[in-house]
Order: C-alpha cells, then structure tokens, then sequence
C-alpha cells in the first residue's frame, strides 16, 4: 500500500429529491487502479450515488474530491471530459459512425487527427473490434453486444482515469454478458484505469470488483472485499443478501487461504501447490484430478502454508 | 387532351410572360419557405428545449395550421394592401407552423440516453445543440420543410388573387374567361413544381433516416 491520496474521496454526501433521499449521508474513498462495483437492488440509489460523481446529479450536501480537488471548484464540462462515463443503452449517437462516436471526446478536446485516428483504432482493438471492420459503420449496423463495446471505446478515448459505468451489461443476453465481463476486467488489468461499477447482479458484482459497494436505501450497508463480505457481514441485511447464493458462492468468490485454519511456515517441497488467493473451486479442483495428494495452500507475501485433503474440504467448506 | 394541347400553346403563344410569372411563383414560394425556416427552426428549438412556454408556443401554431390558406391571404389584405409583398408574408405565415412543429417533436423525441451521454461527456450546450440535437432532428425538420413546401407552392396559385401574381394569374385569368386551357396553363406547371419538390425532400428524409437508422 502506498500512502497516495485517494483518487475519489466522497464527503458526507446526500441527495434529496424532494421528499425522496436517494443518498443518505454516503462517505467513501476509492484508491486508484481499484475496481470498484456498487451492487443493490433497483430504486437504492446506485445510479444517483454514480451520477454525483460527474455531477450528472448535484449532491444536496456533502464534497466529492477527485485527486484531492473539489468537483465543484471545477468546470463540470472539463470535470466529465476527465472521467469516462459507459450507460446502460449505449448512448451511441445514431448520425455518427463508430470512429465519430468514439472520436466524440478527442474532438471536443480538438486533438489533432492523427492522434484521435490512432487513438481510435487502440480503443477498438481494445474492446475487441477489428478497427478495419467497424470504422465506418453506424450504431444501428451493431449488435447490442457490440454497441456496448463501443460506448467502452468512446468512454476510454480520451483516456480518462476513471471510468462510471452504470449497468453497461444490463441489456446483454448471459453469454455475451460474461464475455463483455471477462474483457472488462483484462482492460483494467491492462489500463489500471480505475473503475466505478454500478449493477443489480450479485454475480456480476462479485465476479469484477476488488471491492464491492453493497447498497440499500441510500445507504452503504458494507463496503468491502469478498472475503470480508461473506465472512463478516456488518449487518443481517448483507448476511441476507449474499446468504441467497452463499453455498456456491464460497466456491466461487472465496479465496483458497480462507479455508486453511491452521498455517505452517513453508518448509518442504511444493508440489501440489495452489495461491491462497485462487478461488475455492480450484481447490476442489485439483483435488479431485488428484485426490491421494493433499493440495498445497501458499501465501508468498507471509511465506506460509496450509493443506487441505479431499477427506477434510467438505468440512472446511462448511465451516467457512 | 385537347386542353393540354391548348395549354402548351397558349404558353408557347405568351412565353415572355408566363416566364414572368413562372419567376415570381418560384421566388415567392422559396423566400417565403426560406423566411420561414429562419424563424421557425429557432422558435421550435427554443420551445423543444423550454418545456412550459413550449407548449403554449406549439399549442398556438397548431392553430395557426387550421386556418385556410386563402383566409390567411385574405386576412393580410387590409394590413398590407394588394401586390408580391402581402402575398410573400401570408405564406410566409403559411410555412411557419409545419417546420416549427416537426423541429420542436425531432427534438422533443430524442432518446434521453443519447442526450445523457453527451453531457456525461462534457459537450456544452450549444456543442450539444449543434453536432447532436439538430442533426438528429434533421430528418424530421427536413419532413417539415416538405409539407411546407407543397403548401407554399400550391398556395402561391391563390396570391394572384391579391396581386401577387406568379403561375395563379392563369388559374385566375382562365376561371374568369371560362377557358380550360388558360387555366391548365398555371396549373400544370405548379402540380408540377410541387412533385418535383417533393421527390427532392422525400429523397433528402429518406437518406438521413437510413443514415440515423431510423428505418428498422
Ligand atoms: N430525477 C429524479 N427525480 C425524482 N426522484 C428521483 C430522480 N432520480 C431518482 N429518483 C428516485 O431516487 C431513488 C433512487 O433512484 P436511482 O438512483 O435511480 O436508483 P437505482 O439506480 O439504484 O435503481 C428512487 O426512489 C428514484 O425514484
Ligand atoms: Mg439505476
């Protein structure tokens, strides 16, 4: 950990719209190259909450501060060509092609052309789209999949540090939901651009955030990683909510190293080893490919090691 | 047939004149659509973009579209008397409530993402209005330049009537004279004028429709 400041820092912020408050005294940081999902039920206030961030939205009360300056000393329309910002339903503008919609920030900012056209292609390569194929063609000439990977593109022209995405996937059928999911999360890997994700999806939030946002009624009810989440449940409203789906979860969200109870420096040879922080079902896996071995749970950050036997995960499972 | 023959002659047998005529029919109907569009596109943006007086704005042209077209040249008489003038100004009149109605509703109807897009990418208001709004909505503004234009082409027949001349003088001259041909004379030509104006706008609607995929 550095001790860098925070690329978002969110101060006591609250938004009324008349009678309703949609965000109730909401504070947070985000560090940055942090994948960030906000996950709560429809009407919790997610999109309001991501909204004030560009200022879509003005808060009632309460600073957001991002890289430390007060968005509200900063002129909103430069303030939101810094950020990406990726909706639901595209947003594409219909009268331009594809490499006019991504180019929309690069114009604004009047790059010269031939950065914004280079630019263009990187981001289409990016998103997966082969820029010699889908250069000229218009919104309406895409599948819904590959309307949402140019809206990515144009959010990442410019190459803001943050990107808000509110539901981006929300209106992709599951197959290319998951797909769009994996090469979003390699692009953050790649870019290091740090993320604010906004979904419904308990899979979706679980599967991309480093940490995860839990949100009900305007308020954050925890804010942590997954471990934490399913492990400590600051109150019974997130015990509930990921209690629904906890039994396979704790296979496919828990870390390896949240099995081991009893830890060991590493001494001997690894050979059948597994990081502490591969999920659970690699564990499982391995086993069952090679069940007379025990399975080798190493932390390398504390040069330690746990074990864990087929006989014994059930148990371990269970006691998680 | 026998008219049409005698229409073509007659028009043969004046051409001088009906050149004239034919002149001022055209300039009468392209300025006064021009006029228009100068200030209805503006006030239909101004209403589409300001929801209360907006309303109000379109709800009185909506009314203004009811009245006749000869009523409204016959209403513009005793304000500025006979001649090309009065008669450019009443169509003027005319042209004005199509192409504000159609700006106004191609711009209302603009998908609410596509406009939160553009501001959650940091487009200022008039960047918006230019390179998204108007363009959207040019199909539609282009739609309303149409039906104003076959209005104003065919109403430019009836400004003859208060001195305005153009192609009408023959429908006037013709209905007086009890003479098919005379008549056929203006009236061909702008049955005429009026499809050829409509092709074009037609094909001009068309292709930004099938550009901005408003087709499917
Ligand atoms: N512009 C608005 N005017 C009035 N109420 C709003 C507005 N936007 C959101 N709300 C209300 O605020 C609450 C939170 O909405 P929203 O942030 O859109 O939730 P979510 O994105 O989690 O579905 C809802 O009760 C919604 O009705
Ligand atoms: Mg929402």
């Amino acid at each position: 950990m550095t001790n860098e400041q925070p690329v978002i820092q969110v101060d006591n912020i609250t938004k009324k719209f008349g009678n309703v408050e949609a965000v109730r005294e909401t504070s947070f940081t985000v560090n940055a190259g942090e994948f960030i999902t906000i996950l709560g039920t429809s009407g919790s206030g997610k999109t309001t909450l991501l909204k004030m961030l560009n200022r879509l939205i003005e808060p009632t009360s309460g600073a957001i501060y991002i890289d430390g300056e007060n968005t509200k000393d900063v002129n909103v329309n430069i303030l939101r060509r810094r950020i990406g910002y990726v909706i639901q339903q595209h947003g594409l503008f219909d009268h331009w092609t594809v490499e006019q919609n991504i180019a929309t920030v690069c114009n604004i900012l009047k790059w010269d052309k031939q950065k914004t056209a280079q630019r263009i292609d990187e981001t289409l390569r990016l998103v997966q789209l082969d820029p010699a194929k889908y250069r000229k063609r218009h919104p309406h000439q895409l599948s819904g999949g590959e309307q949402q990977r140019v809206g990515i593109a144009r959010a990442l022209a410019a190459d803001p540090k943050i990107l808000l995405m509110d539901e981006p996937f929300g209106a992709i059928d599951a197959v290319n939901r998951a797909k769009l999911q994996d090469e979003l999360k390699e692009i953050q890997k790649t870019t290091g651009k740090t993320i604010i994700f906004v979904t419904h999806d308990i899979d979706e939030a679980l599967k991309l955030g480093n940490r995860t946002m839990l949100f009900k009624d305007g308020k954050i009810q925890q804010f942590d990683n997954k471990n934490e989440l399913f492990l400590h449940p600051q109150n019974e409203f997130v015990g509930d909510f990921l209690g629904v789906s906890k039994q396979l979860s704790k296979w496919r969200y828990l870390s390896a190293k949240s099995l081991i109870k009893q830890w060991k420096p590493v001494g001997g040879q690894l050979n059948n080893a597994i990081d502490a922080d591969a999920i659970v079902a690699k564990v499982v896996e391995r086993l069952l490919k090679r069940p007379a071995d025990p399975v080798q749970v190493v932390d390398r950050d504390e040069n330690k090691v746990g074990y864990v036997r087929l006989n014994e995960i059930s148990e371990m499972v269970g006691a998680i | 047939m026998k008219w049409l023959a005698g229409a073509i002659e007659y028009i043969h047998e004046n051409q001088a004149a009906f050149d004239g005529n034919l002149i001022i029919h055209l300039e009468l109907s392209f300025v006064a659509l021009l006029v228009a569009m100068l200030i209805a596109i503006p006030i239909g943006i101004y209403a589409a973009r300001h929801v209360g007086a907006g309303s109000r704005i379109i709800g009185f042209f909506n009314a203004v579209r009811v009245v006749p077209s000869l009523a409204i040249l016959v209403l513009v008489l005793p304000l500025m008397g006979m001649g090309f003038y009065p008669a450019l100004l009443a169509l003027t009149i005319l042209a004005i409530p199509p192409i504000m109605i159609n700006t106004y509703s191609g711009i209302r109807r603009i998908n609410r993402n596509t406009l939160e897009a553009a501001d959650g990418m940091g487009m200022s208001v008039t960047y918006r209005l230019f390179k998204i709004e108007i363009p959207l909505a040019s199909s539609q503004i282009v739609a309303g330049i149409r039906l104003a234009s076959i209005e104003v082409i065919s109403s430019a027949t009836l400004a003859a009537f208060i001195g305005g001349g153009g192609l009408g003088t023959y429908v006037v001259m013709g209905m007086s004279m009890y003479d098919t041909s005379i008549m056929l004379a203006g009236a061909l030509p702008v049955t005429g004028i009026a499809l050829i104006s409509e092709i074009v706008f037609s094909l001009l609607e068309y292709g930004l429709r099938k550009k901005h995929g408003e087709l499917d």
